[in-house]
């Protein structure tokens, strides 16, 4: 203890036995103040503490600094202002380190990388005014050989004395960027194509729809002039054919003096086939008439039975020559039609006569009928005659056709007669319908609106 | 024109064999027959002849059946004569251009002769109830009509 000033003070005692042949054994102490030193000794632990923990710290600093730097993706790198570098993250090792055993092709990639980095801090260092600088590097992947375009991006560390420290470069790979690039241009690209195609497109079906709109034009007129040339036609066989069936008609009545017998039938023959011939073309007359909406609708209002009594008087003959029953089933109170009299007229008239043609024994019976909403009537031809077969039911109606195709035409006839009935039958909005059993007949039914519809 | 004399038609048909075969059978039926081959002969016979009915083709060269009749009804000297319109065009509007053009009847063709003078007959007979005029009616033919 300090006796001044009361603290504590630190001595060192060295005491040691000594012996004396005259005065013997005695201890010889020795004391020495050594506060002063206990307390730098202190010091200097303390200090040494502090510089330990110290250098904790900066492993930990360093440690965290790698840590952040290798989470990084992109490679960094710290070089000297001699372009060797000091410091790199994981991905930079990547580039710019491999071991030993690396394949030759790797480390060639590695010293062609570490000598673009070179060149490229070198750079930099020329360029001492700036703090940043942006370029690129053309790089390898060491692992795959394969070009990697480098977006650097460096800066420089200056000592606090202001000299140029370090160099840190990050690098950025641009290889997905320009695919990214490449890909916008492409889809752009893609999309101005997709663009022409659309419009190229659409100028083409403008194209198509006007050539289309003048083909109809043309088609009209086209069906307008066969029409015409059919009339003419028409006209132009007629002129002769009128001759020939007056001159006919009077060697036949003796104008010209007596025939006998066997050029009467040989007169007749060819009274016939021009009649035939005749009706051929009044015929093809009707279908282009039809077909070319030049036949009009002359809508009156009138009975069936009349009607049906009238076409069974004008075909008197024929039935009178069969030997067939004809009958007619007609109630009087069935409504009145309001359509085109003449065209019904023209429709049964020639289903009898047909009817009549292909029956050689029984009956045909005619019928009416309307149906349940009072709105179609259904005349009815019904014949006990050669029936026709399911398959060529369809067939019937087309033109030119009747079943036996032969030379002789057997039954007679256009084969135009039933395609004809069809047209007319559509155009009063009506229709007309077989059933046949072959062997037992047929029976055609006229389906017709009560009141024909304006079309 | 005497009473006495059957009646004279025109038969107006640029078609030879027609016109002949028509005004044989006109003949043989008892009429006095004069033939043009167009519109124009139509127009200087009938000025000429005086014709008691014209039978008339409308498609004719020159001057077609249209055209003739309607200078033959502008004319009053001609006006009161009926014209008997003849054509093979069946094609509708032939008829109505016909009647609009004066014909007083039409008749298409292929026509018969009987039926043809059947018809000549009907316009005569016509006439004459109308004009209170009596003729010497011509031999009557009587024969079926062409369908």
């Amino acid at each position: 203890m300090d006796p001044l000033e009361g603290s504590d003070l630190l001595f060192e005692l060295l005491s040691s036995r000594a012996k004396d042949e005259r005065q013997g054994t005695f201890v010889v102490s020795i004391l020495r103040n050594i506060t002063d030193l206990a307390r730098a000794r202190e010091e200097i632990e303390e200090s040494y503490r502090t510089l330990r923990l110290a250098q904790a710290e900066v492993r930990d600093e360093r440690h965290r600094l790698d840590l952040i730097i290798d989470s990084v993706a992109d490679p960094i790198l710290v070089t000297d202002p001699e372009g060797d570098i000091v410091l790199m993250n994981e991905p930079g090792e990547r580039l710019f380190n491999v071991p030993i055993t690396a394949g030759e092709g790797s480390q060639r990639s590695v010293r062609a990388n570490g000598a673009n980095l070179t060149s490229f801090v070198s750079n930099v260092l020329t360029r001492t005014g700036e703090q940043r600088y942006r370029g690129e590097i053309q790089l390898h992947d060491p692992s795959t050989a394969r070009a990697l375009p480098v977006e650097a991006l460096a800066g420089t560390i200056l000592s606090e004395q202001g000299e140029l420290v370090w160099v840190v470069t990050i690098l950025h790979d641009q290889t997905e960027q320009r695919e990214k690039n490449e890909l916008y241009e492409q889809l752009k690209e893609a999309s101005a194509e997709l663009e022409r195609k659309v419009q190229e497109a659409t100028a083409e079906l403008a194209q198509q729809n006007e050539l289309l709109r003048r083909q109809h034009i043309e088609l009209e007129q086209a069906s307008a002039l066969k029409s015409q040339f059919l009339a003419n036609i028409s006209h132009e066989f007629r002129t002769p054919l009128n001759a020939i069936l007056g001159y006919t008609h009077m060697l036949l009545h003796g104008v010209t003096g007596a025939v006998t017998d066997p050029q009467r039938k040989s007169l007749t023959r060819i009274d016939s086939n021009s009649r035939h011939l005749l009706a051929l073309i009044n015929d093809i007359l009707d279908i282009t008439r039809i077909e070319a909406g030049r036949m009009p609708l002359n809508v009156s209002t009138f009975k069936v039975a009349d009607l049906v009594h009238e076409v069974m008087s004008e075909l008197e003959p024929i039935i009178r020559r069969s030997n067939l029953t004809v009958t007619a089933r007609i109630k009087t109170s069935l409504p009145q039609l309001k359509t085109d009299r003449q065209k019904v007229k023209q429709i049964v008239l020639n289903l009898l006569s047909n009817a009549l043609k292909f029956t050689t024994t029984g009956s045909v019976t005619m019928g009416a009928s309307l149906d349940a909403k009072g709105r179609t009537l259904a005349i009815a031809v019904r014949d006990t005659g050669v029936g026709i077969p399911a398959e060529s039911q369809g067939k019937i109606f087309e033109d030119f056709r009747q079943l036996d195709n032969s030379p002789t035409r057997g039954y007679g006839g256009t084969g135009l007669g039933l395609s004809i009935c069809r047209r007319l039958a559509q155009m009063l909005g009506g229709s007309i319908e077989l059933a046949s059993i072959v062997g037992e007949g047929s029976t055609f039914t006229l389906r017709l609106p009560v009141r024909a519809r304006r079309r | 024109m005497g009473e006495s004399q059957n009646p004279l038609v025109l038969v107006v048909e640029d078609y030879q064999d027609a016109r002949e075969m028509y005004a044989a059978y006109l003949q043989f039926s008892g009429y006095r027959v004069a033939e043009a081959a167009n519109g124009l002969e139509a127009l200087e016979k009938t000025r000429e002849l005086m014709p008691d009915i014209i039978l008339m083709d409308l498609a004719l060269p020159k001057m077609d059946g249209w055209e003739a009749t309607r200078r033959l009804k502008a004319d009053d000297r001609t006006k009161h004569i009926p014209i008997v319109a003849l054509t093979g065009h069946a094609l509708a509007g032939h008829a109505e251009g016909a009647r609009q053009a004066g014909c007083d009847a039409f008749v298409t063709k292929p026509c018969l002769p009987d039926a043809l003078v059947t018809e000549i007959e009907r316009m005569l007979s016509s006439r004459r109830t109308e004009q209170s005029v009596a003729r010497r009616a011509p031999r009557a033919s009587g024969r079926s009509k062409q369908s």
